[in-house]
């Protein structure tokens, strides 16, 4: 019989963020290149392993259809050149769509049905904008099973705000710039750069390449952000700024079981403890993280305490301040985000969640001390996940 | 020996009316070493149903291109000069609806001047050039190529060929200098002669790499990816490109005539005497073992204007 095996996240790429539309490194690039791309570089990195050797590819998108349909997972599969006999396929939980690849594919491995997996997810905002083609059912608003509010991201953020007065604009607002301030550094450092890679990109100029994330600004300042319009609320807190802001680009990553890293003789960067998936009101979206690392620590037999570093998705500063409140750890406390996070780097939906588990891996290595971390998104329509990992470098 | 700085190719280009140009876009690009490389697009705004053609109007422009990229590369703005094309097509040569418009000679002569003027820069930026060949590369646009210093090749491109002699004509960019010194006598008679005589065969690009026309092929999802990656290993210097083929001086003093003799025996034997343009085409690459490019060049120049006499 065989035991529960270990679940090991090896490597994980992404490419350069591009702003969605027209001016966006990727107007003309199609969405399914963008993964395939990722999903190559990292073949590439990892050649110890055999192309045939893996047992699923899972990759997440939150639009479904043109060239993020067709079953994403599998098509990638096919024109990243990985043989016919290795399977994949498509997944959707919004933001949290890359973040559920691992852990589906993640909890296959536990259960001892795969070896190794690549996970990651893609979203062109550009050529997909949010609600493209939805068509709700008209029983949430008639039997108000839901807010009008629900359906709108940067409403829901409103209403967190409304729901906890504590969290003021000017904390959004600082919080932003600090994540500025630290991608920025982050990014002159050479850190960021690390597991990023460059996309030929064809432009009204010509092919060119984008090895950069087009959200960075490094001239951020309080004042800015203060004058920024409200543009889901008059007179609101949630603006341009203190938002993620609408983004393409992808993520890929490889998993292994315990076997497959001694078989290959595979570098884990970390171990998946374990995760959770935990609902809230749709209305305030962004409070999902909290049930869900609640959740994830309970079953782990931790508590937040032991977590020595948080890679928090920042679709809002509002929804991330609104989790450190919780928790009582200070906004700009440095165990969260080092590197900065979505407000600065770009959010393309369901290929988030595989960049926070690369930076957090990077982050490990560069913390011997720290032994467990988090990755943590919230999810449109009220939900928020979170996986908990520990650092294979830990020397206690 | 010509001087194309002197000559004045603007009537040329008004007499030929080439209602499609071929664009030369330029983008920097940062390689990963950190240096800033410039990345030459063709692309004449049409899907790859049109491909881009190289008629006067579009070789002025890209002539205008290089001047600029030179004075960037002595002002140490740039490392590296690359050129590519749009999905699919590098380009598919000369604008042959307008070559048959030519009413003079001189104007053919002009035609070819222009060519080895324009393309000639490639090998005068004071930095090492590159050509991305991504897609199909027929004559003039194969020459792109040749003219550059450095050649990689995307492993779909749908095929490699000069077909001038197929036309009737010879090419005369550069390539029937050129390919010989780079691939030695017996596989350039075989690219430039034989292909195009059987019903102009083509080469695909695993045949471009092996032949030595290509120094690196790379498969077509990351082909400008790993393009721009190779390219910057070459000029830090990090990757040395070694060309299989290309002839010594032992070929040339041993090889290179027997194998000029036995085509020309076997072409009269196939075609007889009649077709010019093969044996043009013999001649220029009999006499590619000796002098320079510039002479390679200017003979090239006389046989399209029907002055070369062997
Ligand atoms: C908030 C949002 C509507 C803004 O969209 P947008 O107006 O297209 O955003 P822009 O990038 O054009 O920024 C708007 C303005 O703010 C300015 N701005 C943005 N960030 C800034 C900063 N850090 N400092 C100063 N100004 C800034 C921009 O320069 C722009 O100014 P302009 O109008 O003078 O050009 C959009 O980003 C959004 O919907 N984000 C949320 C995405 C989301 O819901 N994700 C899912 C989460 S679950």
């Amino acid at each position: 019989m065989s035991t529960t095996a270990d679940v090991f996240f090896i490597d994980g790429v992404r490419t350069p963020f591009g702003r969605a539309g027209e001016k966006g490194h990727y107007w003309q690039t199609r969405a399914d290149d963008l993964v395939v791309k990722s999903m190559i570089a990292l073949l590439e990195r990892n050649p110890e392993i055999p192309k045939e050797a893996f047992d699923e590819v899972a990759i997440a998108a939150t639009t479904q259809t043109g060239d993020q349909g067709l079953t994403i997972g599998r098509t990638a599969a096919i024109l990243a050149g990985l043989p016919i006999t290795v399977p994949g396929y498509a997944i959707d939980r919004m933001c949290a769509g890359a973040m559920t690849a691992v852990t589906q594919t993640g909890a296959g491995i536990g259960f001892g049905a795969y070896d190794l997996v690549i996970a990651g997810g893609v979203e062109h905002m550009g050529r997909h904008p949010m609600g493209e083609g939805v068509d709700p059912n008209p029983r949430f608003l008639s039997e108000r099973i839901v807010s009008q509010d629900a359906l709108q991201m940067g409403k829901t953020a409103e209403r967190l705000h409304d729901r906890y007065p504590s969290l003021t604009k000017e904390r959004a607002d600082a919080y932003a710039l600090h994540s500025q301030q630290k991608a920025t550094a982050a990014y002159k450092a050479g850190k960021i750069q690390q597991d990023m890679i460059p996309v030929a990109v064809k432009s009204a100029e010509g092919w060119g390449l984008a090895d950069n994330d087009q959200f960075l600004r490094p001239d951020t300042t309080l004042e800015g952000l203060g004058e920024l319009k409200t543009p889901f609320r008059v007179g609101g807190k949630v603006t341009a700024g203190n938002s993620a802001g609408l983004t393409d680009g992808a993520t890929a990553s490889i998993l292994a079981s315990g076997d497959a890293v001694k078989k290959y003789g595979l570098k884990p960067k970390m171990r998946m403890v374990q995760f959770a998936f935990s609902g809230v009101e749709p209305e305030v979206m962004g409070w999902g993280p909290v049930p869900a690392t609640d959740k994830a620590l309970a079953k782990a037999g931790l508590t937040i305490n032991d977590i020595g570093l948080f890679e928090i998705n920042e679709a809002f500063a509002v929804q991330v301040i609104a989790f450190l409140e919780h928790y009582g750890i200070a906004d700009d406390d440095s165990r969260v985000n080092p590197w900065g996070g979505a407000i600065a780097i770009g959010h393309p939906l369901a290929s988030s969640g595989v960049r926070l588990m690369s930076q957090l891996a990077r982050h490990f290595e560069e913390h011997p001390e720290v032994r467990y971390g988090i990755t943590t998104m919230c999810v449109g329509l009220g939900q928020g996940g979170t996986v908990i990992w520990e650092n294979v470098n830990y020397k206690g | 020996m010509s001087n194309y700085d002197k000559i004045d190719f603007k009537a040329l280009a008004e007499s030929t009316n080439e209602d499609v140009i071929t664009y030369s876009r330029v983008r920097d690009v940062k390689l990963p070493s950190g240096k800033n490389f410039a990345l030459i697009t063709l692309d004449n705004d049409r899907d790859h149903n049109r491909p881009n053609t190289l008629g006067p109007a579009t070789m002025i422009q890209l002539g205008e291109v290089l001047d600029q990229l030179k004075k960037r590369a002595k002002a140490g703005e740039i490392a590296g000069v690359g050129i590519t094309g749009k999905p699919f097509i590098l380009a598919a040569g000369a604008d042959l609806s307008q070559i048959q418009n030519l009413k003079t000679k001189d104007q053919a002569k002009q035609i070819a001047q222009l060519g080895h003027y324009v393309f000639g820069k490639l090998d005068d930026l004071g930095v090492p050039s590159f050509c991305f060949i991504n897609g199909l590369a027929l004559g003039g646009g194969l020459e792109i190529a040749l003219n550059s210093n450095y050649r990689t090749i995307d492993s779909s491109a749908a095929a490699i060929a000069l077909p001038e002699v197929f036309l009737g004509i010879i090419p005369g960019w550069g390539g029937a200098y050129l390919l010989p010194n780079l691939i030695g006598i017996e596989n350039a008679l075989k690219v430039i002669i034989e292909n195009p005589l059987k019903q102009n065969r083509m080469l695909k690009p695993a045949d471009a790499l092996s032949l030595g026309i290509a120094d690196v092929m790379f498969s077509p999802a990351r082909f400008l990816e790993d393009s721009l990656k190779w390219a910057d290993t070459v000029i830090s210097g990090k990757v040395k490109v070694k060309r299989p083929n290309e002839p010594g001086s032992v070929e040339k003093l041993a090889k290179w005539d027997i194998a000029i003799n036995i085509a020309r025996k076997s072409l009269e034997g196939k075609i007889g005497k009649v077709a010019k343009s093969p044996y043009a085409a013999l001649d220029l690459i009999a006499a590619s073992k000796k002098g320079t490019k510039a002479q390679g060049f200017e003979r090239e120049d006389d046989v399209l204007s029907g002055t070369y006499r062997g």
